[in-house]
């Protein structure tokens, strides 16, 4: 038996055009998307600044004067 | 997109470029902190010397090279750094004492650390580096150079023995080196 096309094959159906957005879900994507990039830039930036102070007060400071 | 939606975003930046001002803040902070209280600075000395000659008259011919307590005791280590190698190889100085490392080139440019310190500069010919320092830790410490300087770079380094107290006894002549003892 012959296979039938997927129906959302491009060679066998024109394509859809029923793309309308739905401004409301679009909404609250385009609302929570900065929160969740916000989390995870001060979560990097924490983490590098933790390393930066534990060097500086670990290794820099202890290893004393030179000027 | 809503307007107070766009207003929340810009918000949203505005608390982060707020944010990284303070970050940065604090690390200049830091490192003001450390310059001041703790004296860690980068050194700075400004002294030029003629690289043609050093080794013919003044401070840096051979004889005058390695440790020396001088006058008002202060130690004073002279080292020159050529291709490839530094002279003297092995420098001795006392713990918890202020130390003055100066360094001279004949010819390239030079760089050295010494490991466990803030001990880092640049040897430029043409220009005297020097660096205080108080050591704390006694033992035999790597001076390696770590500007690139030729072929022989990576077999150029030198030994930093950091003496107690008690045993770092100037000469006559107020020279230590590194095999007395």
């Amino acid at each position: 038996m012959a296979l039938a096309p997927h129906p959302n094959s491009s060679s066998q159906v024109p394509p859809s055009t029923d793309d309308v957005v739905d401004e409301a879900a679009l909404e609250r994507v385009m609302r929570e998307v900065p929160s969740g990039a916000l989390a995870l830039s001060l979560l990097t930036v924490g983490l590098l600044l933790l390393a930066w102070f534990l060097m500086y007060a670990f290794v820099f400071l202890p290893r004393g004067m030179v000027g | 997109m809503r307007a107070d939606t766009e207003q929340d975003i810009l918000k949203t930046e505005l608390w982060w470029t707020a944010l990284v001002t303070a970050v940065v803040t604090a690390i200049m902070l830091a490192i003001i902190y450390a310059g001041l209280v703790h004296h860690i600075s980068p050194p700075s000395n400004i002294e030029t010397i003629d690289p043609k000659t050093l080794h013919l008259t003044g401070e840096f011919t051979e004889g005058n090279l390695g440790t020396r307590v001088e006058a008002g005791d202060q130690v004073t280590s002279r080292v020159v750094a050529t291709q490839f190698a530094f002279q003297p190889q092995c420098i001795a100085v006392p713990a918890n004492r202020t130390v003055t490392l100066r360094f001279a080139t004949p010819d390239v440019i030079h760089g050295i650390l010494v490991t466990g310190t803030n001990v880092n500069t640049m040897i430029i010919p043409g220009y005297v580096s020097q660096v205080h320092t108080v050591f704390t830790k006694t033992g035999d410490l790597l001076m390696p150079c770590h500007e690139f300087c030729g072929l022989g770079h990576s077999q150029m380094w030198a030994t930093v023995r950091v003496v107690p107290e008690d045993e770092f006894k100037p000469g006559p002549d107020g020279r230590v080196s590194c095999d007395a003892r």
